[in-house]
């Protein structure tokens, strides 16, 4: 019997060390839904990967200080689904980006939609990652 | 280590990496399949603790039910070993630094010695108690260690995607 | 009341809000979502392994089919009762997703065909397998796979 109580808690031990793990992802343990943001610069960096691509972009505040913003979108499905192409993302291209800010205060956000210089606005696939709805993507299953 | 760290970035940067890395559908296929064939794995596994816990087929010979079911646990540990080095190809340098990655490699690591101790020793006199109406203690307790290992190590997996 | 109601409503409960609401809420139930499909997998597997006389083969079908049923039936609960906490955090993109709905299908026609094998194997008295029951434990096999894909594809698409 002492042997099963000692096995059970080393058991439960070995579960917790998973438990801190996750404090993150998850749209809402990551990001904020009250701090959306719209971000205007220049394509400094493009990661057009799985699970998640990544785009960056320099853009200059109030105060004339430039900030090397990290965006995340969806995977390269996710973006090509929703018209957006790799030839859209030439580095120095100008991007206006609107998401939602990190709840950690970093200059990285989760993108919700990126407008080219055509004009065109399309959906960054980034309600794969549980990012809030409004019914505007019309791609958004 | 930073030798580790070297080697890491130069195998995703590898034309096998990047193209998994930047693929459309290569990876969410091969990541579909890794997450799917875990039943394959841990669910055949979790049949067999829960026999030698005593909680299932007690009447049936341990051996028997391992014998049969093992087979099918390695069929699914070499498609978790395939996928899952194809996608750590793709994206080492960032599992280099994840901690759950680091954890899920080392409960594995666990994972697979615990069925080696216990097959060496408790399981070398199988035939004297794979009947016995309560199995041994520490046959029950090599059961309980690869039920928690197993989970913990569905957890880390999932945890991964949560570092960037 | 068609589904597209009973999804509007569910999004108003106070479960749906508070899952949305929760940090820690979806990662949570996910992962038990996840330890649950485990089991689940496991179970169905090995019975319909066993009436394609593979895996457990020295075993009577019905000793196997009689002995994974509380697993079967445990694990089974947890996965709806996980999957309808993850749905309350955004009904109405779950009712709107395409794989969601092709899950759902291929669940509820997979519950039914896994469970009439699952009892007429438990009852079956004799060593022989119906041919009808291997197709229908082939058919389930192919009908979970299903699930577990269309889930997978929810997130991805």
């Amino acid at each position: 019997m002492k042997n099963r109580i000692f096995s059970l808690f080393i058991c439960v031990l070995l579960l917790l060390t998973a438990v801190p793990v996750f404090a993150h992802h998850s749209f809402s343990s990551e990001y904020d839904i009250n701090q959306p943001v719209t971000l205007k610069g220049k394509l400094t960096k493009l990661e057009w990967i799985n699970p998640h691509g990544w785009i960056y972009i320099d853009v200059t505040g109030a105060d004339g200080k430039v900030v090397n913003w990290a965006i995340e979108t969806g995977s390269p499905n996710a973006l090509l689904r929703r018209g957006l192409r790799k030839e859209d993302f030439p580095l120095g291209v100008e991007l206006t980006v609107k998401g939602f800010r990190a709840k950690n205060g970093t200059a990285t956000a989760n993108g919700r939609s990126i407008t080219l210089p055509d004009g065109r606005e399309l959906f960054a696939g980034s309600s794969g990652t549980g990012a809030p709805r409004d019914g505007a993507d019309p791609t958004e299953r | 280590m930073h030798l580790l760290l070297h080697f890491c970035q130069w195998l995703c940067h590898t034309s096998l990496g990047t193209a998994i890395r930047e693929s459309t559908y290569v990876y969410p296929i091969i990541e579909t399949i890794h997450t799917l064939a875990t039943v394959l794995l841990v669910g055949t596994v979790v049949i067999v603790d829960l026999r030698l816990l005593g909680l299932l087929l007690k009447r049936e010979p341990v051996s028997q039910i391992a014998g049969q079911l093992l087979p099918w646990t390695w069929l699914g540990f070499i498609i978790m070993l395939v996928t899952g080095l194809l996608l750590f190809w793709a994206e080492a340098e960032k599992m280099y630094g994840n901690p759950a990655f680091r954890i899920k490699l080392l409960l594995l690591l666990l994972a697979g010695l615990n069925p080696l101790i216990f097959h060496f020793t408790i399981y070398r006199r199988v035939s004297t108690w794979e009947l016995a109406p309560v199995t041994p203690t520490r046959a029950k307790a090599a059961a309980f260690l690869s039920l928690t290992l197993w989970s913990g190590i569905i957890i880390t997996g999932r945890a991964i995607a949560y570092f960037h | 009341m068609s589904f597209l109601h009973l999804f509007r409503w569910f999004s108003h409960t106070w479960l749906s809000c508070t899952m949305r609401d929760s940090t820690w809420g979806f990662a949570i139930v996910e992962v038990g979502h996840l330890l649950a499909l485990a089991i689940l997998g496991g179970t169905i597997l090995t019975l319909d392994l066993r009436l394609l006389g593979l895996g457990l083969k020295r075993q009577p079908a019905a000793s196997v089919a009689q002995a994974v049923y509380p697993l079967l039936l445990g694990s089974l609960t947890l996965m709806v009762v996980s999957g309808v906490l993850l749905v309350a955090t955004d009904p109405m993109k779950y009712y709107e997703s395409g794989p969601f709905r092709i899950k759902i299908l291929l669940l509820v026609i997979g519950i039914v065909v896994h469970f009439v094998i699952q009892i007429k194997t438990a009852k079956n008295k004799t060593e022989v397998i119906p041919v009808w029951t291997r197709g229908a434990a082939i058919l389930s096999l192919l009908l979970w796979l299903g699930v577990g894909v269309a889930g997978r594809a929810i997130g991805l698409v």
